[in-house]
């Protein structure tokens, strides 16, 4: 006979491994440094793009202004200006993905916790039952003997 | 009229309970082709794209992807139109988007649908639906998302309106640098400037007024939504010297609100006349609480009320003698604490329990140290031996329940005895 507690106590356990299995599980693969570092990496390559991309929203923005006076632009102060709001704009959006890659990496470890948890309540279970079939094995074989 | 509510409420969450593996693809796919196709009639500018034939199998490949994958084709769909219009404007609609999702939707991908359902709303003459609705369901971050939602759908409007009519120009040919300049410029416009300061005051005021602990704070907050969107837009028009169909603002502005209503019977239904006003302290705060009961159909409260009925807490229902079988489904209530519920064709559909259930009924029955936690029966506790304690290989639940509450009750009466004997004794 199916034990059922011991089977809804699989079940829960196969449904977070289903449902965690690219996010908490996967991000408790690796240390918590490297998880953070990898964010702060892509974070880094991400931002430069944006802000490529913005600059040149920028550039089509002021176009006509740009095209009239580029003989008389001094590009010294406006790479210095360029150059100050890329480290202001990367600095902002690595302070963001740090914090969240920190408590994403922290919750998912509460969660991994938790379900490591539950797999050796699991574990405990299987053992309860081989320990409950030796007695019944032990206890026939004592009527037996009586 | 509240009971009649609950009771369509319910009804509809049990018919997605039951059939949510059909009715989920389902809605996606309607939702994707809806998107799809109105992006189609605003832009449309890439035949290839505009057959029926693509947008349905477009919108079929959204049914199986998460509800991002149609945010993505919806996207690509817009820049590829945009693309078929001139290789400057697709360029700058990919910048615009992969900004947008950069900097903001990388963080809070949970909001990316708004960059897409807000034209929708636009073409459905519904517009105040998108700050008023994300103002009831969303916090204040998500202003940025409404924003962007905003930005998305005047891009999308400014290329219909103006750019268009530029390329197209009797000319001929446009000049490139003419429109690459002009995109910016006209997205930058006071107009839009105006509709966006409109879009995230209405949200934060419905955003606050929601959060009041007050009755009907949902329904003011969408009251008082609608009539400041109204307001700012009339107001906005005005200032800038533009022409308003009054018309078709206020019909827009009564359709949201008629949305957003039935977004609340969803999402926020509370009973106000059974609130209760709370006051007590412990040795660090004072706790001043209001509490509102959720709306419950006549069927449902029934059954709590039964359940409540003797006193007893939910804790003491593995001892209870709950096995009678109750009316309508057929399904005991043994099977309703695992969740249980009646399926059209299956004679029982086993809805999986939550995890405090298992943790509870596992903590009660599967204990290794009785020492720390016995189970107790009239407040004495009792010491069991293993074999009481798990179930036989042959016997179902309910007879390991009764074997179990057997043996406590006969281990108390020995107890009982026993003492009155010792009593005895002693006076003797």
């Amino acid at each position: 006979m199916i034990d059922e507690k011991r089977l809804y106590q699989m079940i829960s356990l196969a449904r977070f491994e289903n449902k965690n299995r690219d996010k908490a599980l996967r991000i408790c693969r690796t240390y918590q440094s490297d998880y953070i570092a990898m964010s702060l990496l892509g974070n880094f390559v991400l931002t430069t793009v944006a802000y490529i991309l913005a600059l040149a929203l920028f550039a089509m923005y002021n176009m006509n202004f740009l095209l009239a006076n580029l003989n008389d632009l001094n590009f010294r102060p406006m790479l210095a200006v360029v150059l100050i709001v890329y480290l202001i704009m990367l600095g902002v959006f690595s302070v963001i993905s740090y914090t969240r890659a920190k408590l994403r990496y922290v919750r998912a470890q509460a969660r991994v916790a938790e379900y490591q948890r539950q797999l050796r309540r699991l574990y405990k279970m299987y053992r309860d039952e081989e320990q409950l079939d030796t007695i019944r094995r032990n206890w026939g074989r004592i009527n037996r003997d009586e | 009229m509240n009971n009649t509510l609950a009771n369509f409420r319910e009804q509809i969450q049990e018919l997605y309970a039951n059939y949510d593996v059909y009715i989920r693809p389902l809605l996606k796919f309607a939702l994707a082709l809806i998107i799809f196709m109105s992006i189609n009639n605003e832009l449309g500018y890439l035949t290839i794209l505009n057959s029926l034939f693509v947008i349905v199998i477009l919108a079929v490949i959204c049914s199986i992807l998460p509800i991002n994958g149609t945010v993505v084709i919806g996207v690509l769909l817009i820049v590829a139109h945009c693309f078929g219009l001139g290789v400057e404007v697709g360029g700058f609609a990919l910048i615009i988007y992969l900004i947008m999702i950069i900097l903001y939707f990388r963080f809070n991908s949970r909001d990316s649908l708004i960059l897409l359902l807000t034209p929708v709303a636009f073409r459905l003459h519904m517009p105040a639906a998108v700050p008023i609705g994300a103002g009831l369901l969303r916090g204040p971050l998500s202003t940025i998302s409404v924003v962007c939602g905003l930005i998305s759908y005047e891009f999308i409007h400014v290329v219909k309106t103006d750019i268009e009519p530029m390329k197209n120009a009797a000319s001929g040919t446009s000049n490139l640098l003419d429109v690459l300049e002009a995109m910016p410029q006209k997205l930058l416009s006071q107009e839009i400037i105006m509709q966006l300061i409109t879009f995230v005051v209405v949200m934060l005021a419905v955003m606050v007024i929601r959060r009041l602990i007050t009755v009907y704070s949902w329904e003011t907050a969408i009251a008082v939504g609608t009539i400041l969107y109204l307001f700012l837009n009339i107001a906005g028009s005005f200032i800038l010297g533009t022409k308003t169909d009054i018309v078709m603002l206020v019909a827009g502005a009564v359709l949201s609100l008629a949305v957003c209503l039935v977004l609340k019977l969803f999402f926020y239904f509370p009973d106000y006349a059974g609130s209760e006003y709370l006051e007590f302290e412990d040795d660090k705060y004072y706790y001043k609480v209001k509490v509102i009961p959720k709306v419950l159909s006549r069927k449902k409260a029934f059954r709590e009320d039964e359940d409540a009925e003797d006193g007893e807490g939910e804790e003491d229902s593995f001892l209870d003698d709950d096995t009678q079988e109750t009316e309508d489904d057929g399904l005991t209530s043994e099977d309703r604490h695992f969740g249980a519920v009646r399926g059209p064709e299956a004679e029982k559909t086993i809805r999986m329990p939550s995890e405090e259930q298992i943790e509870s009924w596992i903590s009660r029955e599967n204990r290794e140290k009785t020492a720390e936690k016995k189970p107790d029966i009239g407040g004495e506790t009792i010491q069991l031996t293993e074999i009481h304690k798990k179930p036989r290989e042959e016997e179902t639940i309910d007879q390991f329940r009764e074997r179990l509450e057997a043996s406590m009750k006969a281990q108390k009466r020995k107890k009982t005895s026993s003492d009155k004997n010792q009593e005895d004794s002693g006076r003797d």
